[in-house]
């Protein structure tokens, strides 16, 4: 399972400069791929070698959720669990997620077997490999603290300005 | 009030899960066939090379070592100097004219494991955030920023 923290992060940092109620959703929609497409296979997995008479190709199955038809169709049906005026928002904000972290992925190298971005109508794989598969790792964890400083300090302003709003009303 | 579904939103309901279902059995009829994933190593012909990314090590021999994925097995005849069981390795092989996997590079992944409790954290990030910025009401979740 790819680094998740790196993916989120890819949202919530430039989040800090938008104001959008739906930035949630988009951070929830880069774990996607992965909460689905490896997360799900590699528990059914440890369920099969417990005895558990999954078969195989149900498990390989779950791949097609690190797809972008993958990814599109689970936003799409997921979208549908909102409420009815919030379900194209929610569909967007799943996709870009989803995106970012396809684009992400597919920064890196993994010597040629990259993913089939085209399934199932090609099963020709990409991959643009510019950075090494594991070169997020010594950077997560720093990235992930200076999200959250620039996080605190936003909600920080927004709480002093609205209690000076409501000392001044009052 | 009861509302009567509109066909409209019957399609938008349905139609992705049976587009999901369609998908997931296209990408397991593309595995089991090779067309995707590792199996299709089995049958290519000699003479071929092959990138075994990311496999975990489960067994070192003198003449070479084992890679494992799920349920996939590869005997790779090399030198296994320095190759420990547990370790995750990338490996190129070329398919001899016997049909053994000979290891022309490896390439080790020390930081799998970082990788993965990465992995883990990241879910938790999300499900935070989650919980954080949506809301389950009676008709359905919602956004609430």
């Amino acid at each position: 399972m790819a680094d998740l923290v790196t993916h989120v992060c890819a949202v919530l940092l430039p989040g800090v400069l938008v104001r959008s109620r739906a930035l949630g959703l988009v951070a929830v929609g880069t774990v996607l791929p992965d909460a689905l497409g490896r997360a799900v296979p590699m528990a059914l997995e440890i369920a099969q070698d417990n005895g558990v008479g999954i078969p195989d190709p149900v498990i390989w199955s779950f791949g097609a959720f690190h797809s972008p038809a993958g990814l599109l169709l689970a936003s799409a049906s997921l979208s549908q669990s909102f409420v009815k005026g919030q379900r194209t928002e929610a569909f967007i904000a799943l996709t870009i997620g989803a995106a970012v972290h396809v684009l992400i992925d597919l920064l890196q190298y993994h010597h040629g077997r990259g993913y089939p971005l085209l399934a199932p109508f090609s099963w020709e794989t990409y991959e643009i490999g510019v950075i090494g598969s594991e070169v997020t790792v010594d950077l997560a964890l720093p990235l992930l603290a200076v999200t959250a400083a620039l996080w605190a300090i936003r909600l920080g302003i927004r709480f002093w300005r609205q209690r000076n709003r409501s000392e001044s009303t009052s | 009030m009861n509302v009567k579904p509109t066909s409209t939103s019957s399609v938008l309901q349905v139609g992705p899960i049976f587009g999901l279902l369609a998908l997931l059995l296209a990408w397991s009829w593309a595995t089991e066939t090779g067309r995707i994933g590792y199996r299709g190593i089995r049958e290519a012909p000699p003479g071929t090379e092959h990138v075994l990314s990311l496999f975990t090590v489960t067994r070192v021999d003198p003449g070479g070592y084992r890679l494992t994925r799920g349920n996939l097995n590869f005997d790779v005849v090399a030198n296994p100097t320095g190759l420990e069981t547990g370790q995750e390795v990338t490996t190129l092989v070329l398919i001899d004219p016997g049909g053994r996997l000979v290891e022309q590079w490896r390439e080790e992944a020390p930081q799998r494991d970082g990788k993965k409790r990465l992995g883990v954290l990241g879910l938790v990030l999300a499900g935070g955030v989650a919980l954080l910025t949506l809301r389950v009401g009676r008709k359905g979740v919602i956004i609430r920023g």
